[in-house]
C-alpha cells in the first residue's frame, strides 16, 4: 500500500471523529427543543382556530363545502368554480400532488363563510382531462336548505362519462 | 383558554366521533369530512396544516381518531396516515411515542397491542434511546406469526447491537438469515457486528456472502457493493492486493460506491507494482465529479502512476493539471465557506425546499450557481444534517405562520372593538325598551292572572256579583234610587212605583239568569286570547333578548383571551427566534467544518502535487542529462 494513501487518510480520522460527535450532541439537544416548540405552537394554533371560528363563524350560520373524489378512474382535475346564489365565492387551481391527494382519499375544504338560513342555491363548474386527455367542463346545481345548525356540504366527483352528471351534494 | 369558548367546541369534539359509532349517519359524515381534510393536507406534507386539523378534535384520544382514520380507509386501499404517522413525519418523536404509548393503555387485542409497541420501539430505536425501545420490545407478547415475527426480530436485533449485545444480536440475525426479506440485511449486520468485536475473519466471511449475492433489486445491489468495497479494502489493508482488485471490481461501475471502488483498484494495481493497470480505474475516475473525494484523490493518483513507469511528461502534464484543479478547488471552497458566512446557504434551503419531494435537498446539488453544494454531498446525505435542516425549514415554516395569526389576533381584536363600538349604543337602548316592555308585561300578566283567577271564583251563586254589565249595574242602582224614592209617594203611587222597579230589576235578572252561561263563556275566551297575546309578547320578547345575547357574545369575554394569545405568540416567537438562530448556526457550522476538512485535504494534496511535480522535473532533467 501505498505511504501516500496512507498518510492522506490519517490525516483526516481525528479531525473528523472530533467533529461528528460535537455536533451529535447539539442536534439531539435542538431536536428536542424544536419537538417541544412544535407541540406549544400546534396547541396554540387550536387555540387560535376556536375562538376565530367563533367570532368569524357562528355555528347558526357556518358553512363548509368539501370537495373529494370517488372511484378508481382516474382523471385530471385543472380547476374548481364555486357559486352561491350567482355570486363567486370560491375557485381553485389544482396542483399536481393536491390532486393526488384527493385520489388518496382527501376531502379538500373549498370554502368555508357565513350563511344566512333558508334555501339558497350553489353552483360548481370544474374543468380537467379526461384518462385520454381529452378536455372536459361541466357543471352541476344544488339547493340548498341551510338551517340553524353548521352547514357541511360535499360535492363528490367522479370520472366524467359523456352525457353523464360527474358531481354529487351531500349536505347535513 | 376561556372554559365559556373551550366547552362548545369540546362538545363539538365528542360529538362527532361519537358519530363514528353509527356508520352513515349525520356525525360521521363531518367526520369523515374534517378527516379527509386531515390526509388531504397530510398527503402534500402540509403537516402543520393537518396537526393543527388534528388538535380541533382536542376532545377525542389519539387512538380514538386512529380508529376513526382506519374507518376512511376500511374497504379500500387507500393510503391513509396515523395521527402518529403524521407526526412522526412532522419529526415530532416524542408526541407520536405519546400517542403509540396510549394505544397500549387502551382496550385493544393483544395483536394490535404489539403493533403499537413495536412502532413504539421503532420510534425509540431511531431517535437512539435504546433502552427505551428495549422496553417497548418487552412489551410484544404471545405467540408472534410472519411477517411480523420477523420485523421485530431484526428491530431486537439492531438494538442489541447498537447496546454492545453482540452474542443476541448475532443469534437473532442467524436466524433471520433464512427469511428470503431480511437475509441480505441480516448477512451484512451480522459481518458487521463481527467485525467490530474483531472476529475479523467470520465477519468478512459474511459479508462476502452478501457480496456474491444473486439480486436484481436496487437497494440489494448497493448493499451488495458496500459489502465487496469493504471486503475489497480490507483485503487491500491485509496486502492482499490480488484479491482486492477482483473484489472492488465487482463494484458497480454506476453505482454509489463506484468513485471509492475504483479508486482502490488503482492502489491495488500499484501495491502489485502492476503500474499500468492503475492507469485504467484512475483515468477513468478524473473524468468524474471533480468535487468528489475519491477523484481528487485520484488527480494526484494517477501522475503518481505515470511517474512510476517513468512517464514523466505526462506526470508532470498532470500535476500541473491537478494543482490547477486543486487551487480552483480550494478557491471555490474559500467562497462558499464565505457564501455559507453570508447566509446565502440558508437561503438556498429556504428557497428551494419541496415538501412533496423527499429528495429535494439531495437535488441542490443541481442547481446552478450554488457552490456553497459543491463540497456537500456527504453532509446533505447525513441523517444529523437532514434533521437539522428540516427543523430548520419547518421552523421557517412556523415563523410565518406565527407572523400570520399574530396579524390574525390583532385583526380579531380589532374586529371585537369595533362589533363592541357599533353594538353597545344600540344594544343600551335596547336594554332600556325591554325593560319598559318587561315591566309592561309583568302587569299585565299579573293583571291577565287576577283576570284568570276572578274567572275560576265565578258560580251560579255570585255570578250577578261578576257578569252584571255596566249599563245594568247602572240601571239597579237607579231602580234602588226610584225604589227609595217611592217611599215619599202617597200609597198608591207608591206601590204602583215599587211594582214597576221589582219588574225592571225581574227582566234584569233574568237577563243576568239566562245569559250566565253565554257571559261566562265570552269573558273566559277573552282571558284565554288575551293570555296567548302575552305569551305571544313575551315571546317576542325572549327572542330580542336573544339577539341582544348573540350580540353582546360577538364582542364580550373575548378581550382576556385574545390578549393571552398575543402573549403567547410573542413568547413563542421569542423562543422560535433563539432556537432558529441555533439550528442555522448549527447547520451553517456543519457545512463549513466539512468544507475546511476538504480545504485541509486539498491543501495536503496541493502541497503533494508541488512536491511532485518538483521531483519529476528533477527525475526529467536527470534522464535528459
Amino acid at each position: 500500500m501505498s505511504t501516500l494513501f496512507n498518510v492522506l487518510v490519517l490525516l483526516l480520522i481525528s479531525a473528523a471523529a472530533f467533529a461528528v460527535e460535537n455536533a451529535d450532541q447539539q442536534v439531539v439537544r435542538l431536536d428536542r427543543d424544536v419537538q417541544s416548540l412544535k407541540k406549544d405552537v400546534l396547541e396554540l394554533a387550536a387555540e387560535i382556530t376556536r375562538i376565530e371560528q367563533q367570532l368569524l363563524y357562528p355555528s347558526d350560520t357556518h358553512i363548509n363545502v368539501f370537495i373529494s373524489i370517488t372511484g378508481d378512474d382516474v382523471f385530471e382535475l385543472e380547476s374548481a368554480r364555486l357559486e352561491l346564489d350567482n355570486s363567486v365565492i370560491a375557485s381553485h387551481l389544482y396542483s399536481p400532488t393536491e390532486i393526488a391527494a384527493l385520489f388518496n382519499g382527501g376531502v379538500q375544504r373549498l370554502y368555508t363563510g357565513n350563511l344566512a338560513s333558508g334555501k339558497h342555491r350553489l353552483r360548481l363548474t370544474i374543468s380537467g382531462r379526461n384518462s385520454t386527455g381529452e378536455a372536459f367542463k361541466q357543471h352541476a346545481e344544488y339547493e340548498l336548505d341551510k338551517t340553524a345548525s353548521a352547514g357541511f356540504i360535499e360535492i363528490q366527483l367522479t370520472a366524467p362519462v359523456a352525457g353523464q352528471q360527474m358531481m354529487s351534494f351531500k349536505d347535513r | 383558554m376561556h372554559k365559556r369558548l373551550l366547552l362548545p367546541v369540546l362538545w363539538f369534539s365528542a360529538q362527532l366521533l361519537a358519530g363514528t359509532a353509527s356508520a352513515g349517519d349525520d356525525q360521521w359524515f363531518k367526520t369523515r369530512l374534517l378527516l379527509g381534510e386531515i390526509q388531504f393536507n397530510a398527503q402534500q406534507g402540509k403537516h402543520l396544516d393537518a396537526l393543527t386539523r388534528i388538535d380541533h378534535f382536542n376532545g377525542a384520544s389519539e387512538n380514538r381518531l386512529n380508529h376513526a382514520i382506519e374507518k376512511l380507509q376500511s374497504g379500500s386501499s387507500l393510503p391513509v396516515m396515523r395521527v402518529d404517522e403524521i407526526e412522526l413525519a412532522y419529526r415530532m418523536s416524542q408526541r407520536a411515542g405519546n400517542a403509540v404509548r396510549a394505544v397500549l393503555g387502551d382496550d385493544i387485542d393483544q395483536a394490535g397491542r404489539n403493533r403499537a409497541a413495536f412502532d413504539l420501539a421503532q420510534i425509540y430505536y431511531d431517535k437512539q434511546q435504546y433502552d427505551y425501545a428495549i422496553y417497548a420490545l418487552q412489551l410484544i407478547r404471545g405467540e408472534l406469526f410472519y411477517p411480523f415475527k420477523q420485523d421485530v426480530e431484526f428491530l431486537q436485533a439492531q438494538v442489541a447491537a447498537r447496546q454492545g449485545k453482540f452474542e443476541q444480536a448475532e443469534k437473532l440475525l442467524n436466524t433471520l438469515k433464512s427469511d428470503q426479506r431480511y437475509s441480505a440485511y441480516a448477512t451484512f449486520n451480522l459481518g458487521h457486528i463481527l467485525l467490530e468485536q474483531g472476529r475479523a475473519e467470520e465477519g468478512y466471511a459474511q459479508l462476502a456472502e452478501v457480496g456474491n449475492f444473486k439480486t436484481q433489486d436496487r437497494i440489494l445491489l448497493a448493499l451488495k457493493d458496500k459489502a465487496n468495497l469493504v471486503l475489497g479494502y480490507h483485503a487491500l489493508e491485509q496486502g492482499d492486493a490480488a484479491r482486492a482488485k477482483q473484489l472492488l471490481g465487482t463494484v458497480r461501475l454506476n453505482g454509489a460506491f463506484s468513485n471509492k471502488a475504483l479508486l482502490g483498484s488503482g492502489w491495488a494495481s500499484m501495491t502489485l507494482q502492476d503500474y499500468r493497470a492503475a492507469l485504467t480505474p484512475w483515468s477513468e475516475l478524473v473524468t468524474r465529479q471533480q468535487t468528489d473525494e475519491s477523484v481528487q484523490e485520484a488527480l494526484l493518483a494517477l501522475p503518481y502512476a505515470y511517474g512510476k513507469l517513468d512517464l514523466y511528461a505526462n506526470a508532470i502534464e498532470l500535476y500541473q493539471s491537478a494543482i490547477t484543479n486543486f487551487e480552483t478547488s480550494l478557491a471555490r471552497l474559500d467562497a462558499s465557506i464565505d457564501s455559507i458566512s453570508d447566509g446565502k446557504f440558508l437561503q438556498l434551503l429556504r428557497l428551494h425546499n419541496n415538501r412533496s419531494d423527499s429528495g429535494w435537498l439531495l437535488r441542490l446539488r443541481e442547481l446552478p450557481q450554488t457552490p456553497e453544494t459543491y463540497y456537500l454531498m456527504e453532509l446533505l446525505a447525513s441523517r444529523n444534517f437532514q434533521e437539522s435542516v428540516h427543523n430548520y425549514i419547518d421552523m421557517v415554516e412556523i415563523q410565518n405562520r406565527l407572523d400570520e395569526w399574530a396579524r390574525t389576533v390583532t385583526a380579531l381584536q380589532n374586529l371585537v372593538e369595533v362589533r363592541g363600538q357599533h353594538y353597545e349604543g344600540l344594544l343600551t337602548t335596547l336594554d332600556a325598551s325591554l325593560d319598559e316592555v318587561d315591566t309592561g308585561l309583568a302587569a299585565a300578566n299579573q293583571r291577565q292572572q287576577t283576570l284568570a283567577d276572578t274567572i275560576a271564583q265565578i258560580n251560579p251563586k255570585n255570578y250577578h256579583e261578576y257578569l252584571t254589565s255596566e249599563h245594568e249595574s247602572a240601571m239597579l242602582a237607579s231602580l234602588q234610587d226610584l225604589e227609595a224614592a217611592s217611599s215619599d209617594l202617597p200609597a198608591t203611587e207608591a206601590e204602583t212605583s215599587r211594582q214597576r222597579v221589582k219588574r225592571a230589576r225581574g227582566v234584569i235578572e233574568w237577563d243576568l239568569m239566562s245569559e250566565y252561561p253565554a257571559r261566562l263563556d265570552v269573558i273566559s275566551t277573552e282571558q284565554r286570547e288575551i293570555g296567548a297575546l302575552l305569551q305571544s309578547l313575551t315571546q317576542s320578547r325572549d327572542d330580542v333578548a336573544g339577539l341582544r345575547s348573540g350580540a353582546r357574545k360577538s364582542y364580550r369575554g373575548y378581550d382576556v383571551p385574545l390578549q393571552t394569545l398575543k402573549e403567547k405568540l410573542r413568547s413563542l416567537s421569542e423562543r422560535l427566534e433563539t432556537t432558529l438562530a441555533e439550528q442555522a448556526e448549527l447547520i451553517e457550522s456543519m457545512a463549513v467544518e466539512e468544507l475546511q476538512l476538504r480545504v485541509k485535504l486539498l491543501q495536503n494534496y496541493l502541497v503533494t502535487a508541488r512536491y511532485e511535480l518538483a521531483k519529476n522535473y528533477d527525475l526529467t532533467s536527470a534522464v535528459d542529462r
